[in-house]
C-alpha cells in the first residue's frame, strides 16, 4: 500500500516497512514528504531497520530442503488407510459392447503390455518392505543400475537408493509396521555397503563434488539414525546401532577418500565395517581403530552463529 | 504439474488422497514455516523436527481446514502455533530474542562494536518486555519479511488492524528501550 498525504501514521509505517523489506534504506527524505508524522516515524522507522539487521533468520540447509519433501511424502504414505487413494471405478457401460469386444480386447492388451511395465514400476515406487510391489520396486532400481553407463552413474544411483532405504526404515516406525523392520535396516545395510565399494571404484574419476554429495547424505542418514533410534521398539535397537555404525564407517571412508587418501590403502576388510567382537565397543577400541579409516583433516562446519547461542552448547555436545 | 495449481486446487486434490499434490503445497511453504519456527526455537535440528511434525498435522487435519477467504498459510500459521504451544508445555524453553546471537557486521573499531552490542541487548530486552501480540507482530513483520495482507490473516485481524498493531508495538518497543536506558 502506498501511502500518501492522507495517510495515517501507521500506514505510512507499513509503507515505510515495505520499503526496507525491498532493500531500500528509509532515509529523512522519505519521511519528509509527510512532514507532520516525521518526527515521531522516524525512530520507529530506524528502529525496525535494526531489529532486522540484528537478528537475521536462516533459511532452511539444502540437504534438509532435499530430502525433507520426500522424507515427508513417504511418512504420510504410510500413515494412509491404503483404500483412501483408491477411486471407485465406474460400472462399464455395456451397451454396444458386444460389437466392440474384439477390438478393445486388441487394444486393451497391447496397452496393458506398453504401460503395465511403468504403471506398476511407477505404483511400486512408493512400496515398502512387506507390501506386494516391494519386490517390483528393487527389481526396477537394479534394472537402472543395470543400464547405468558409468562408474559415478552407478554410485550416484546407489547414493540416492539408500536414501530411500533409510526413508523406509522411517516410514515403517511411524506407521508402526516394526514386523518389517529388521529386513528394512538389513536392506539399507546392504545397500550402504554397496555405495561405499562403488565410492573406491569412482575415485579414479575425481569426481568430487559426488563424494560431497555423498559424504552429505551420509552425515544426514546418521542424523536421522539418532533420532529414529528414540522411536525405534526395543527389538531392533541392536540392529539400529549395528547400522548406526556401519554409516558412520561408511562416512569416514567417504571422507577420507575425499580428502586425497588413496583406496588402496583400504583392505578389503575396511570396506565394509566388521561388528566388533567384544562388547566394549566405542571410541578408543582398537579393532575399530584398525578397520575405520581415519580422514587426514575432518570437516567440522559449525553451525550458523543465530543458532547456536553463545557458541557453546555445541561445542560442549562435541 | 502440481506447481502450476493454486493453493486452493492442491488442498483439494490432497484431501481426495493426492498427496503429491500436499508435496507441492510442502514446497511452497517450506520457507516461512520453518523460518518462523526458526525464531521460535533454539536449534536448527528442532526447526526441522518441528517443521515437518506442522505438515503431518496439517495434513490429517486437512479435512477440519475451509478456506473461506483464509489463505492456506494462515492454517499452517495456526498448525505451527499449536504445535509450538504443545512443545513449549513439554519443554519450557523458548528462544528469547535477547540470547540469539547476532551475526556481527565487519567491525571497524572496538567502540562501534560495542556500541552495537549495547544496543542489541537493548533491543532484544525491551522485545521481552513486549505483549505476545506487539512480540508475535515484529516477528512476523519485521524479522520475517510477510506481508502485511498475510500477517493479516494469520493473526486473524484485518490489514488496518494490523497496521495499527504494528505502529503501537514498536512505539512501545521505543518506549521500553528509553525506559531500560534511562
Amino acid at each position: 500500500m502506498e501511502a500518501n498525504e492522507n495517510s495515517t501514521p501507521a500506514e505510512i509505517l507499513d509503507s515505510c516497512l515495505n520499503q526496507l523489506q525491498d532493500g531500500k534504506e528509509v532515509t529523512e527524505a522519505t519521511l519528509r514528504a509527510f512532514p507532520q508524522h516525521a518526527q515521531d516515524l522516524a525512530p520507529l522507522a530506524e528502529i525496525a531497520r535494526q531489529i532486522r539487521d540484528d537478528f537475521p533468520v536462516p533459511a532452511p540447509n539444502e540437504n534438509f530442503r532435499r530430502n525433507s519433501k520426500i522424507r515427508l511424502l513417504n511418512r504420510l504414505r504410510a500413515a494412509q488407510p491404503p483404500t483412501s487413494a483408491a477411486k471407485p471405478r465406474k460400472a462399464k457401460k455395456r451397451q454396444f459392447a458386444w460389437l466392440h469386444a474384439r477390438a478393445f480386447g486388441t487394444i486393451f492388451i497391447a496397452l496393458l503390455l506398453v504401460i503395465s511395465t511403468t504403471g506398476v514400476a511407477w505404483a511400486a515406487s512408493d512400496a515398502l518392505p512387506g507390501d506386494t510391489l516391494y519386490p517390483v520396486k528393487r527389481g526396477v532400481e537394479e534394472f537402472r543400475l543395470g543400464i547405468s553407463l558409468s562408474e559415478s552413474g552407478d554410485a550416484e544411483l546407489l547414493n540416492s537408493f539408500t536414501s530411500e532405504r533409510m526413508d523406509e526404515i522411517e516410514a515403517l516406525i511411524l506407521a508402526d509396521r516394526n514386523e518389517y523392520l529388521t529386513d528394512a535396516l538389513q536392506n539399507y545395510e546392504d545397500m550402504l555397503d554397496r555405495l561405499v565399494t562403488q565410492v573406491l571404484e569412482i575415485t579414479q574419476t575425481e569426481d568430487q563434488e559426488s563424494l560431497d554429495e555423498f559424504e552429505s547424505n551420509l552425515t544426514h542418514q546418521m542424523e536421522v539414525l539418532e533420532r529414529m533410534q528414540a522411536n525405534a521398539p526395543e527389538n531392533v535397537q541392536a540392529k539400529m546401532e549395528e547400522v548406526r555404525e556401519q554409516t558412520q564407517h561408511g562416512k569416514a571412508v567417504v571422507e577420507y577418500i575425499q580428502q586425497g587418501g588413496d583406496p588402496s590403502d583400504l583392505a578389503p576388510g575396511q570396506i565394509k565395517k566388521q561388528t566388533p567382537q567384544s562388547d566394549s565397543g566405542g571410541e578408543g577400541n582398537g579393532s575399530d581403530k584398525t578397520k575405520t579409516p581415519k580422514p587426514k583433516e575432518k570437516k567440522t562446519p559449525g553451525p550458523p552463529p543465530w543458532a547456536n547461542p553463545g557458541g557453546k552448547d555445541n561445542q560442549d555436545k562435541e | 504439474m502440481h506447481s502450476s495449481f493454486n493453493d486452493a486446487h492442491l488442498v483439494s486434490l490432497a484431501k481426495a488422497g493426492e498427496i503429491e499434490a500436499f508435496g507441492e503445497l510442502y514446497s511452497r511453504y517450506l520457507d516461512p514455516i520453518y523460518r518462523y519456527i526458526r525464531t521460535r526455537v533454539n536449534e536448527d535440528q528442532t526447526a526441522e523436527d518441528l517443521t515437518e511434525e506442522t505438515f503431518i498435522r496439517a495434513f490429517k487435519a486437512l479435512d477440519k481446514y475451509e478456506e473461506r477467504g483464509l489463505p492456506f498459510s494462515a492454517y499452517l500459521y495456526r498448525v505451527t502455533k499449536n504445535l509450538l504451544v504443545d512443545m513449549y508445555r513439554k519443554q519450557k524453553e523458548e528462544i528469547a530474542l535477547d540470547k540469539a546471537d547476532h551475526i556481527p557486521a565487519p567491525v571497524i573499531d572496538m567502540d562501534e562494536s560495542l556500541i552495537r552490542a549495547e544496543k542489541h541487548s537493548m533491543l532484544g530486552q525491551a522485545y521481552k518486555q513486549l505483549s505476545t501480540d506487539y512480540q508475535e507482530i515484529i516477528r512476523l513483520r519485521i524479522i520475517l519479511g510477510i506481508s502485511t495482507s498475510e500477517a493479516a490473516s494469520w493473526m486473524e485481524r484485518s490489514e488496518g488492524a494490523t497496521r495499527v498493531l504494528l505502529h503501537r508495538a514498536l512505539k512501545a518497543l521505543r518506549e521500553q528501550m528509553m525506559n531500560d536506558g534511562s
